[in-house]
């Protein structure tokens, strides 16, 4: 069972979960500037995690089924966030604070040894993406990603996977067509 | 739930269980190993399915019984959030396969007529401990699951799932008894539903 599965099953257990909601596709979980740090589990759908700049919106992250999303900035700095998390269908997702996740945390060894297991794996994943945002080749990064993770490419949009692999839309096209 | 139904709806399923491993008994080694596809189990694979899971059980709920904090057994018995979930999957009527992790998976191993001996052995190791069962505290004794060490469950709940877990297996392996005896009624001209098993 993975770490993410075990942390999931002992909130539910302890019954540490405070709100079930659904969110309607396009609807937004977090918005910028939101001191928020509620974390989320998406039990059903999908999401998108991205940044605004100059105008443009750039897509750095997808939250699927059985996983856990937050703002990440937020959550370690407790400063309002730059991200936004958006649905990219219905999703029926189930919160917690950070303040009850922590102190759950908090309370047994055990449960620290299992949150550093995370941390771990998050960490891994953060440098697997710096490594695959360094490839100069489109075509390496797509194929970088679709050996990765290739849930992505069933469970997302196009257009979405385009900014998250920094390529334009025909590009992606071209690509995945040869 | 009155904990003594639930106990004695456990054991009369344990010695079903019994029963229908020693009808495997009277079977050839090709039935027994006789698969319908690829990826699907053999009937001796059901049962050393069950016994890797039984390697994992029977001393964790021996453990728990004998080491029991909560000695006071309950009248009425109550599933536990997790515990019950998992049992109704094994209950379930649906066909959705659950993928085996991979020390589970007996898929290709080399088995033999032992993985029958050594199946009714645990049944009747499970009856002892069902019996036991009736004179602890089934909710408030908890005990580890395979899959995490973190995760606790009811024991009650334990021995919910692990037994409704062999039932479903046996029945499976019922299944393909009937198929594969099902594929030689055609040469020999005798009604299938005479050697199905019941």
């Amino acid at each position: 069972m993975t770490a993410i599965d075990q942390l999931n099953l002992l909130l539910t257990q302890n019954k540490l979960w405070e709100t079930e909601s659904v969110y309607k596709r396009n609807a937004y979980l977090v918005t910028e500037g939101s001191p928020d740090a509620t974390v989320f589990f998406i039990i059903e759908g999908s999401v998108r995690v991205f940044t605004v700049d100059a105008e443009e919106e750039n897509t750095i992250r997808f939250g699927y089924k059985n996983s856990f999303v937050t703002a990440i900035d937020c959550f370690f700095t407790n400063k309002p966030t730059q991200f936004y998390i958006q649905a990219l269908k219905k999703c029926t997702v189930q919160t917690i604070s950070k303040k009850k996740l922590l102190h759950f945390i908090e309370s047994d060894s055990a449960h620290l040894k299992l949150w550093n297991t995370i941390l771990g794996q998050l960490i891994l994943q953060q440098m697997e993406r710096e490594r695959d945002l360094l490839l100069a080749s489109p075509v390496d990064r797509y194929k970088s990603v679709l050996k990765r993770s290739p849930q992505v490419f069933q469970e997302i949009p196009d257009k979405y996977i385009a900014s998250y692999l920094r390529m334009t839309a025909e590009t992606l096209s071209r690509i995945k067509k040869s | 739930m009155e904990t003594r139904q639930l106990l004695t709806e456990l054991a009369d399923i344990t010695r079903n269980n019994i029963e229908i491993a020693n009808s495997f008994k009277t079977n050839n080694p090709k039935t027994l190993n006789w698969r319908q596809s690829e990826k699907s189990w053999s009937i001796l694979e059901c049962l050393e399915h069950l016994n890797r899971y039984g390697d994992f059980y029977l001393p964790e709920l021996n453990r728990c019984i004998a080491k029991a904090r909560y000695k006071k057994p309950r009248l009425f018995y109550k599933p536990g959030l997790l515990g019950g979930y998992f049992t109704r999957m094994m209950k379930a009527e649906s066909r959705t396969k659950i993928k085996s992790l991979k020390n589970y998976n007996p898929i290709g191993s080399q088995l033999g007529h032992s993985v029958l001996n050594v199946f009714i052995t645990q049944q009747e190791t499970l009856l002892l401990i069902l019996d036991q069962a009736q004179h602890v505290d089934l909710i408030k004794n908890k005990t580890a699951i395979s899959l995490s060490r973190l995760i606790r469950l009811q024991l009650g709940d334990t021995l919910s799932f692990l037994i409704y877990h062999n039932e479903r297996h046996i029945k499976q392996a019922s299944k393909v008894k009937t198929l594969h005896l099902a594929g030689f009624e055609n040469l020999s001209g005798v009604a299938a539903k005479n050697n199905s098993v019941k």
